[in-house]
């Protein structure tokens, strides 16, 4: 949060969390390395280097492909929020991998020659009207690029500088590059790879990642819309609906959603928009009194909107009310961390 | 997130998937058969009983 800089935050779960992501990385590149190498057909004898550049192009395009999952998924099933939680490391890691295989490409296939490698890289093959013979290679840098961006500025001093919105939208990015991702694997290594195997999974790695955009997307704009009566009040519905420690996000017209909490007998309303990346509150929980987003973890008090000391952000709270069960939230957002005293819903029965 | 960015990210898939699916249809329907080698001369040793 925005108290003081640390280079890298490592709470024990992230580094726990990132253990496990560096073994995993470790035995997919040994296991691919010894299964190509005791596969490989006859006549045909991989260098280490070429065995390297494998493993590491599959790998990122596989870290790649799951980091795009990651968000849909976690909007359908909870157990996916770890992974949200730690998106940052993965990415940051994906374009390490990522860079390991260009490095592998430029020094195998451009290294040997007194042309820059960079000149070779886009010049050695000029045919860009070609399907089957298109230079594949340049699709996979401009990926890199865009990869190398989002891995630089993905540090909260960062998005702290530019702002959140600025932030997200050049994080908005990732799609870009997977497009490219794609574009590269396809017109490359689905040209001379023969096994269906490798098209069935290019194939099923794409389309899930579309769908699963696609289908949240759909999810998202699903949120109830409410209409205000006269003193502004929007109808949320009855408390009963709302899971303790949870939310309801509903969308007032013309406006920022709103995400109004059922925690301890009590309801609070707040804007359904975190001042650190834009994550939905609403899509959190309460924990220890505190409304957390589940993109990364920022907290604000109910009862203020205000993150607890020594943090200092605010977000809008919002009066509620609650009368014959049915829970009301007034449609006016008050400037960010007025304290506004929650609804006892035991008080509606009096 | 922002009503901005969820409109944003809609209208993204929306243009990025038709694309990526057009890409690789058309990579796939153009992928070159199996390499031959023709530029190797017709066999010159015949297996012809010699007369």
């Amino acid at each position: 949060m925005s108290h003081g800089y640390k280079a890298v935050t490592w709470t024990p779960f992230k580094a726990r969390f990132d253990r496990w992501m560096l073994a995993g990385i470790g035995l997919y590149l040994v296991v691919f390395i010894v299964v190509a190498s005791a596969t490989q057909p006859p006549g045909e004898t991989f260098t280490p280097l070429q065995l390297g550049m494998r493993a590491t192009g599959t790998l990122a395009f596989l870290m790649l492909t799951f980091i795009l999952t990651i968000g849909p998924l976690a909007r359908m099933t909870s157990r996916f929020k770890p992974f949200l939680f730690n998106r940052r490391h993965l990415g940051v890691a994906t374009f390490t991998i990522a860079l390991i295989h260009a490095a592998l490409v430029l020094l195998w296939y451009h290294g040997f020659s007194d042309v820059n490698v960079f000149v070779s890289l886009f010049a050695s093959n000029p045919r860009y009207d070609s399907i089957a013979g298109f230079p594949f290679e340049s699709l996979g840098f401009v990926a890199l690029v865009i990869l190398a961006v989002m891995a630089t500025t993905s540090h909260d001093f960062w998005n702290a500088n530019l702002g959140p919105g600025l932030w997200k939208a050049l994080h908005m990015g990732v799609y870009l590059a997977y497009a490219a991702l794609i574009a590269h694997v396809a017109l490359g290594a689905l040209q001379s790879e023969r096994d269906p195997l490798y098209l069935a999974a290019v194939g099923i790695a794409a389309g899930a990642v579309v769908l699963l955009h696609l289908i949240s997307g759909f999810l998202a704009s699903g949120a109830p819309t409410a209409s205000a009566d006269d003193g502004n009040w929007l109808e949320v519905g009855p408390f009963s609906d709302i899971p303790d420690d949870r939310a309801r996000i509903i969308a007032p017209p013309g406006g920022e959603r709103i995400a109004v909490f059922r925690s301890g007998g009590k309801i609070a309303a707040v804007s359904n928009v975190c001042r650190h990346q834009g994550g939905p509150l609403g899509e959190g929980k309460v924990v220890d009194g505190c409304i957390t987003c589940p993109w990364h973890g920022f907290q604000y008090r109910m009862e203020d909107g205000q993150s607890p000391p020594p943090f200092t952000e605010k977000i809008a709270t919002f009066k509620t009310k609650v009368e014959k069960g049915v829970v009301y939230v007034n449609a006016e957002p008050n400037p960010p961390g007025t304290p506004e005293t929650p609804t006892d819903i035991e008080g509606s029965f009096a | 997130m922002k009503r901005v960015h969820r409109s944003a990210h809609r209208m993204v898939w929306f243009l990025l998937a038709p694309a990526i699916a057009a890409v690789l249809w058309l990579a796939i329907t153009n992928r070159p058969g199996p390499l031959v080698n023709d530029t190797l001369p017709p066999s010159i040793i015949t297996d012809e009983a010699p007369n």
